[in-house]
């Protein structure tokens, strides 16, 4: 009797030694996976040392504030403790993946400065610890009651669909194009590209807000999602891509309208990201 | 029976984690919190001098087409130099032989980048003057 629950226990205890232990290699698998584009950037290396140091800080609190979130929603049900605990390992693990290939791409070499090696790494471990922490969901296939519900609150598909504007805004903002593609626009394209961005996002949310619905063709539903997830999620790309532009200093001296055009022009991935979010993350 | 047994199983495995991965969490944590705040040191009390170039000639090498000397460029002031020209210059007394340059894309603050110029004359023979031309901000 005694023998056997001792027994029943070590086999807990190593059920969850390997449960830790296939978490960690999934973590690994998604961070490299989604960071790749971005570690093989050379605007984010280059960022990494002369972008605002006081902006580079402010980024990483609110992408640790982020991955706490993704842990909090994407994560089993679990104690608070464990997906504080979840959230740090991806952390660790997005370090790890960006140290280790920025220093097999030669990018982080001697000869650079204390400043220049930790913003390189400090800002390219956010993608890998954002991928460390999405990983975490595919591996956890049964949902509780409890987890559904807060994974379906109004609150929470708000924040998944800002996750996913700063997905990708994240993966374009560095690039030169976004300021560039303002200048070859007019304010019409700008009109057009703003409905544009609006439609893909109505056709995105309608389908994923459908759930059990036969037809999606009603007006109180389509006005419904309009207004609950287009318009604000629309919003929301706008805002998270004005401040990712701002981060990354490519707004710095620019006259309001090439402001408002490159956020435009940022705001359609930023829009797309936002609203395949929840299909995606 | 077996539904009580899953959900107790189910709470020993979330309650708890070995004690390799609170050691990972912590690393993380430091990781995280470390970046943070040097961040918040160099933009609180970093260096925010323009930038501040000194060209050191490294080596002097004969190549098949003429001879080559290797710098460094090494950035002492606190902001990064964009598009660095670099350029070296050989003279005779006060005549000037041959002068040849470079581009560097960048010299981040407090770091240093490597780079060649080529000459046909052998710099050894010659009095050569290495200096930074000019940068662009970032």
């Amino acid at each position: 009797m005694v023998d056997s629950s001792k027994s029943e226990r070590a086999g807990q205890e190593q059920g969850l030694h390997h449960r830790f232990g296939v978490d960690l290699a999934h973590d690994f698998g998604g961070a490299i996976l989604f960071s790749v584009p971005l570690l093989m950037t050379m605007e984010m290396w280059w960022l990494g040392f002369y972008m605002d140091r006081f902006r580079l800080a402010l980024f990483l609190v609110l992408a640790f504030v982020m991955v706490l979130g993704l842990s909090y929603f994407e994560g089993g049900e679990e104690t608070f403790k464990i997906e504080l605990l979840d959230a740090l390992v991806a952390c660790a693990v997005g370090y790890t993946v960006a140290t280790v290939m920025l220093f097999l791409f030669g990018i982080i070499k001697p000869g650079m400065s204390a400043n220049e090696v930790v913003g390189k790494i400090s800002l390219l471990a956010v993608p890998p610890t954002i991928g460390a922490i999405l990983a975490r969901r595919q591996l956890d296939i049964k949902e509780t009651r409890k987890e559904r519900r807060r994974r379906t609150g109004y609150g929470a598909k708000l924040f998944l669909m800002g996750v996913g504007a700063i997905f990708l805004a994240f993966q374009l903002a560095p690039t030169e194009e976004m300021v560039r593609i303002g200048h070859m626009m007019t304010g019409w394209h700008a009109a057009a590209l703003a409905v544009v961005s609006l439609c893909v996002m109505q056709a995105f949310i309608c389908s994923i807000e459908r759930g059990r619905r036969a037809s999606i063709f009603s007006a109180a539903f389509f006005w419904g999602v309009f207004i609950r997830f287009t318009i604000i999620g629309y919003a929301l790309a706008l805002l998270i891509s004005l401040y990712v532009l701002w981060t990354f200093g490519r707004l710095d001296g620019a006259p309001a309208a090439e402001i408002i055009m490159a956020t435009l022009v940022l705001g359609f991935p930023a829009a797309l990201g936002t609203a395949a979010a929840r299909l995606i993350l | 029976m077996a539904v009580p047994q899953e959900a107790g199983k189910d709470q020993g495995k979330l309650k708890d984690a070995p004690l390799w991965v609170w050691g990972i969490a912590v690393l993380g944590l430091a990781l995280v919190l470390g970046s943070i705040v040097f961040m918040l040191y160099e933009a609180a009390g970093g260096d925010s001098s323009p930038p501040n170039v000194t060209v050191r000639l490294d080596s002097i090498r004969a190549t098949q087409n003429g001879f080559l000397i290797e710098f460094r460029a090494i950035n002492e002031g606190g902001t990064t130099a964009q598009g660095l020209t670099v350029e070296g210059e050989l003279r005779s007394g006060t005549e000037s032989l041959e002068t040849s340059n470079t581009t560097i894309e960048h010299v981040p603050s407090h770091s240093e980048r490597a780079g060649g110029l080529f000459f046909k004359s052998d710099p050894r023979q010659f009095e050569l003057q290495l200096r930074a031309k000019g940068y662009e901000k970032p």
